[in-house]
């Protein structure tokens, strides 16, 4: 299959450019590379940074998006974000529009790949900001590893060191459709973060109700010592 | 832009060996096919190759849509009506799979047996 070698060969060459730079990090969702068809839904996420020595911001941010598939492989999805500093109320203060597009059909593959395209525009500083996303997804048995490589790229207004190289990744066991133990890391220039999850699936009818919850610890003095992270997505 | 700095970086060095390890093409799949017809699979017990991949073809002669979903086999997809969708699958030990529809679970049930 000469057309998949190089796309595998173009996407693995797009992996080693985005491993190459360097900056920052955060803690969020992590995806997958699949697009359900034919799919709506609503999320709200969070993170919740905990009291700690560190000299971190204790900053709560909280996302509420809308998500919806275009077509069999590519799905759009649009957000307002908000963050809370302590002691003061919460802003939404940040709108953010995404595509996300799979690449490859689940399981045809060694592995399963897709691509992520984030635009960011912060109302409060203001700035705007791009990631893009490259979305690597295998299966072992009964678990699952996915791993997200982002390049993000602040270009307004201009700043020293644009680029920041992402990383985040989970690791999942199926051990029921209600109730998958994993561990998730997060990495980049500000942000080391580890830690145990436990993702699930509610079935309501035609409906689906996926929820998401983590306990990240922060590795270096850098990143808040305890995070916790929660999504809920209503699917129809 | 700190370019060297972060090649050396060992984390980011193992995922591009993890990515690059894992991008091996594979052969053909053997293809089977289902039908869902009146909200019911057809055949509702498919037997396929263990330790093999497989790739299904599920047609959709209803008019409505329908999900083909299947913890056991971690896959799951919208089918629309008069429609169809590929789904791949495996390769899978020995035993059997249940799916069903999830628009329709009291009626669109089935089972792959792999051996």
């Amino acid at each position: 299959m000469p057309g998949i070698s190089r796309a595998h060969a173009a996407i693995v060459a797009l992996s080693g450019v985005l491993a190459a730079t360097s900056a920052r990090a955060e803690i969020g969702r992590v995806y997958h590379p699949y697009v359900e068809p034919h799919r709506s839904a609503i999320e709200l996420r969070g993170l919740l940074p905990l009291e700690s020595e560190r000299e971190t911001a204790n900053i709560q941010q909280f996302q509420l998006g809308y998500e919806r598939s275009i077509s069999d492989r590519v799905g759009v999805e649009a957000y307002i974000a908000g963050h809370k500093p302590d002691d003061e109320s919460l802003a939404f203060d940040a709108v953010e529009l995404e595509t996300r597009w799979q690449i490859t059909e689940q399981g045809e593959y060694a592995s399963d790949w897709g691509m992520l395209l984030e635009v960011e525009r912060n109302t409060d500083i203001p700035e705007w900001a791009i990631t893009a996303w490259v979305l690597w997804e295998k299966e072992f048995g009964r678990s699952s590893l996915a791993i997200n490589t982002g390049l993000n790229y602040e270009f307004d207004p201009p700043v020293d060191d644009p680029l920041e190289f992402k990383l985040r990744s989970q690791w999942r066991y199926r051990l029921s459709r209600v109730f998958e133990p994993a561990i998730e890391f997060y990495y980049d220039a500000s942000t080391t973060g580890l830690g145990p999850a436990a993702v699930g699936d509610i079935a309501l009818g035609k409906r689906k109700l996926h929820w998401e919850l983590a306990f990240i610890a922060g590795l270096r003095q850098r990143t808040p010592a305890h995070n916790i992270r929660f999504m809920v997505e209503f699917e129809f | 832009m700190s370019w060297q700095g972060s090649v050396r970086h060992p984390v980011v060095l193992a995922f591009v060996a993890v990515l690059m390890m894992t991008t091996t093409c594979i052969a053909a799949a053997p293809q089977f096919e289902i039908v869902i017809r009146d909200h019911l699979f057809s055949p509702d017990q498919l037997t396929v190759p263990a330790n093999q991949r497989v790739k299904l073809v599920v047609h959709n002669e209803d008019a409505t849509p329908e999900e083909f979903e299947s913890y056991a086999l971690n896959r799951e997809k919208v089918i629309v009506g008069n429609g169809s969708g590929t789904i791949f699958i495996g390769p899978l030990k020995p035993g059997e799979y249940e799916f069903f529809g999830e628009f329709n679970n009291a009626t669109a049930r089935g089972v792959i047996r792999a051996e």
